[in-house]
């Protein structure tokens, strides 16, 4: 996670913090970094995070703002969304869920959504007006579905993958989760280590049961008595970590798809190896 | 089409089945009694793998509009995804009845033809989906395995080659390559299209046994069995069933031919051990190479994890058997020259079961998880417990012990031979 946020604030806040340096480098605002990752793990949290820090305007673009542009006017939509940042710039450009609107042309049926892809391919390239000081930053939890040309250089060209979070991070979480709830002694290391490969919704939902649970257990004894590491125990083992499923495709995408090394995150972080013949170029094309 | 449902069908091609999900039990509260909310709901649940409400939704569909042949579509898919293949049949015949223009029911009609072994059905029904669109992928990639499987590999290769030419990327079409080169016998090109396949589509299956296959295949007795694994996948069920009987036959007549003329056991002996060799493998060559694939830093990651604990199995049985085998000899010669308890002919009797286990073991990782898989799990282990007791027995190195673990070690060998008959009996009452 520490990593994501490092990412962003080189790419992002720093530079609308303090433009006169990037200028001197001779280095122009603009660009976008797509997060992408299991779901639940904090990819949009990031960026509602990031609009809160930036010294910037900040616009989201959500699943269902996609869809009306499908549905509706559509190409005009987009388009706006573009100039009114590009009006206030600087401006972060958020865009939720972008498998959506960025999905590989060739699976679109429907040509008022391929034009759509093509409208968001050129609108990030600034063909109708200069992007200078729009950033973009998108989400997706299914990157096996972006068109390739999103990743071209000066779309998006930082692509990071945004982990589960680790023992520590899931101990801040709970610690987090939990600060407002009547608990006693509770052993957050010991629930941290008890928790692993859950995302953070995981560890809400959790933490939600408990909290049920013990109302439950109020209500009927006519005495509310504080969450302990036992009730928080009991809740955790009734959850299968939602990341599972997503592993399970990423590692295929990683061991199959990764010519580019697009998933080399995945593969280091399942601790696989990147042995010779697995990511041999296609023999059908020149790559 | 209404807002909602349209806004639906977008979140269905976006893979947001859930959401599709919300938006039309949204929209069915408001205006019950659409038929295409209902059908677009069964899709949305059958996408999530819940087939049962997805049947549901699909008859209320069907119930407010009989006539609307892609429901009959939709209802067949579920169906078939349930296994039940014979309603799914039924379904898509009537969604053909009402639209016969549609060149996907004919390919979904020519894959339930593939299930049934029909192979010039198949045929048949992707030929005349290629008639309505000559570049349909499914129909072309169908019309080649029908191929593969009528045996006619040239043409096949043929077609697959012309649909590779419309569309290089498809990952099916790849796979489809794939598969016809193996029953070609050419796993080196077939490992090339696989791969292709899964860089495609990395998620697909069809591919990814391929490569598993293919790689398998780089050594020479697996490249034989697999040959014979995919003749016999070529066979309908009755030649399949005229195999068993000509070779049960053969068999017969070969013994009674050498009961007539004993001379005749030097040729008889090499062949029947040979057979039996061969039978065994078709049991067990699976996971004995799955072992060996193991070795490959690329084929261990290929491995679906079902094979590797299958390879697990059937390996621990492999080790115990060559371990002990290897104990034979030094321990004989202990209790022969020095005053050593004779334990040798225990650990002969553990490397012959542990032996022989493979093959039930392997067997019951051929059976797909269910109560059936239990049966043989339970036997074998059943079968496994016996052969331990009769080495221990045996272990204790007095007369009476060997002569007890040589009765149990017959009892094994016995439940062992009876072994192959329950599995085809439960094979045969799927
Ligand atoms: N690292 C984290 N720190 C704090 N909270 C987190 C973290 N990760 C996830 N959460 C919490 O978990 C919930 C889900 O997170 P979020 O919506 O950001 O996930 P996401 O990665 O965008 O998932 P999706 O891919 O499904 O959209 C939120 O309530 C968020 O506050
Ligand atoms: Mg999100």
């Amino acid at each position: 996670m520490e990593k994501v946020k490092e990412e962003i604030r080189i790419k992002i806040i720093h530079p609308i913090a303090h433009p006169e340096i990037y200028q001197a480098y001779g280095k122009s605002m603009g660009g976008g970094i797509l997060m992408y990752g299991p779901p639940g793990c904090g990819k949009t949290h990031l960026a509602r995070a990031t609009a809160g820090e930036v010294q910037a305007s900040f616009m989201a673009v959500g699943l269902h703002d996609v869809l009306d542009m499908y549905m509706g006017q559509s190409e005009h939509n987009l388009h706006n969304i573009f100039e009114l940042a590009r009006h206030t710039a600087p401006c972060v450009l958020f865009f939720d869920e972008v498998d959506a609107l960025g999905a590989k042309r060739s699976d679109m049926r429907h040509s008022s959504m391929r034009q759509v892809i093509n409208q968001f391919l050129s609108e990030l390239d600034g063909i109708h007006g200069v992007n200078e000081g729009v950033l973009v930053l998108a989400a997706t939890n299914a990157p096996w579905h972006l068109d390739s040309a999103l990743r071209r250089p000066g779309r998006f060209d930082r692509v990071i993958f945004v982990p589960p979070p680790d023992q520590e991070a899931r101990e801040a979480i709970l610690r987090i989760l939990l600060a407002d709830k009547p608990t006693r002694h509770v052993d957050y290391p010991k629930l941290a280590r008890s928790t692993s490969e859950f995302s953070g919704a995981d560890l809400k939902g959790s933490v939600d049961t408990a909290v049920e649970d013990k109302l439950r257990e109020a209500m009927k004894r006519g005495i509310p008595t504080p969450l302990t590491t036992q009730d928080l125990l009991a809740a955790i083992k009734g959850v299968r970590p939602t990341t599972q499923e997503w592993f399970e495709t990423a590692r295929n995408y990683a061991i199959y798809a990764n010519q580019s090394g697009l998933y080399n995150e995945i593969l280091d972080y399942l601790k696989l190896s990147k042995g010779p013949g697995l990511f041999s170029g296609s023999p059908f094309r020149g790559n | 089409m209404p807002a909602p449902l349209e806004r639906a069908r977008l979140l269905l091609q976006t893979r947001r089945y859930e959401e599709a999900e919300a938006v039309l039990h949204q929209a069915l509260a408001g205006t019950p009694g659409n038929s295409q909310a209902h059908a677009l709901l069964a899709l949305a649940l059958y996408r999530q793998d819940q087939d049962e409400e997805a049947l549901q939704q699909v008859q209320i569909a069907i119930g407010l509009a009989p006539d609307h042949a892609h429901h009959h579509y939709i209802r067949a898919l579920i169906l078939l995804d349930m296994e039940r293949e014979a309603e799914s049949m039924a379904a898509i015949r009537e969604a053909l009845r009402l639209d016969p223009t549609v060149t996907g029911y004919y390919g979904l009609l020519g894959q339930l033809y593939m299930q049934k072994r029909a192979w010039q059905q198949a045929l048949e029904a992707a030929e005349t989906g290629l008639q309505l669109d000559p570049e349909d992928v499914q129909c072309a990639n169908l019309r080649a395995m029908a191929l593969v499987k009528l045996g006619r590999l040239e043409e096949a290769g043929q077609t697959i080659g012309a649909a590779l030419a419309c569309d290089p990327e498809n990952s099916l079409t790849h796979a489809n390559q794939g598969w016809a080169m193996l029953h070609r016998s050419k796993p080196e090109h077939a490992l090339v299209h696989f791969r292709e396949a899964l860089r495609l589509n990395p998620m697909l299956d069809w591919a990814r046994q391929g490569i598993v296959e293919a790689l398998k295949a780089h050594n020479v007795i697996y490249r034989l069995m697999l040959r014979y694994f995919l003749w016999v996948s070529r066979l309908t069920t009755s030649q399949q069933w005229g195999v068993i009987a000509m070779s049960s036959g053969a068999l017969t007549a070969l013994r009674t031919i050498v009961r007539q003329v004993p001379v005749l056991w030097i040729i008889a002996l090499p062949l029947l051990l040979l057979y039996r060799l061969f039978a065994f493998l078709t049991w067990t060559a699976r996971p004995l190479f799955a072992l060996v694939l193991r070795l490959d830093p690329f084929g261990r990651l290929a491995l679906p994890r079902e094979e590797i604990v299958a390879s697990n199995w059937v390996g621990a049985c492999l080790l115990v058997s060559l371990v002990s085998l290897l104990l034979v000899l030094p321990l004989g010669a202990a209790s022969l020259f020095a005053d050593w308890p004779v334990v040798a002919p225990a650990f002969l009797l553990l490397s012959a079961a542990a032996f022989l286990l493979m093959m039930p073991v392997a067997g019951v990782f051929r059976r797909p998880p269910g109560g059936r898989r239990v049966i043989l799990a339970v036997y074998t282990g059943l079968l496994g417990m016996v052969g331990l007791v009769a080495f221990l027995f045996a272990l204790t190195g007095a007369a009476w012990g060997i002569g007890v673990g040589m009765a149990l070690g017959m009892a094994f060998f016995l439940g062992w031979t009876l072994y192959s008959w329950l599995a085809f009996l439960l094979a045969m009452t799927d």
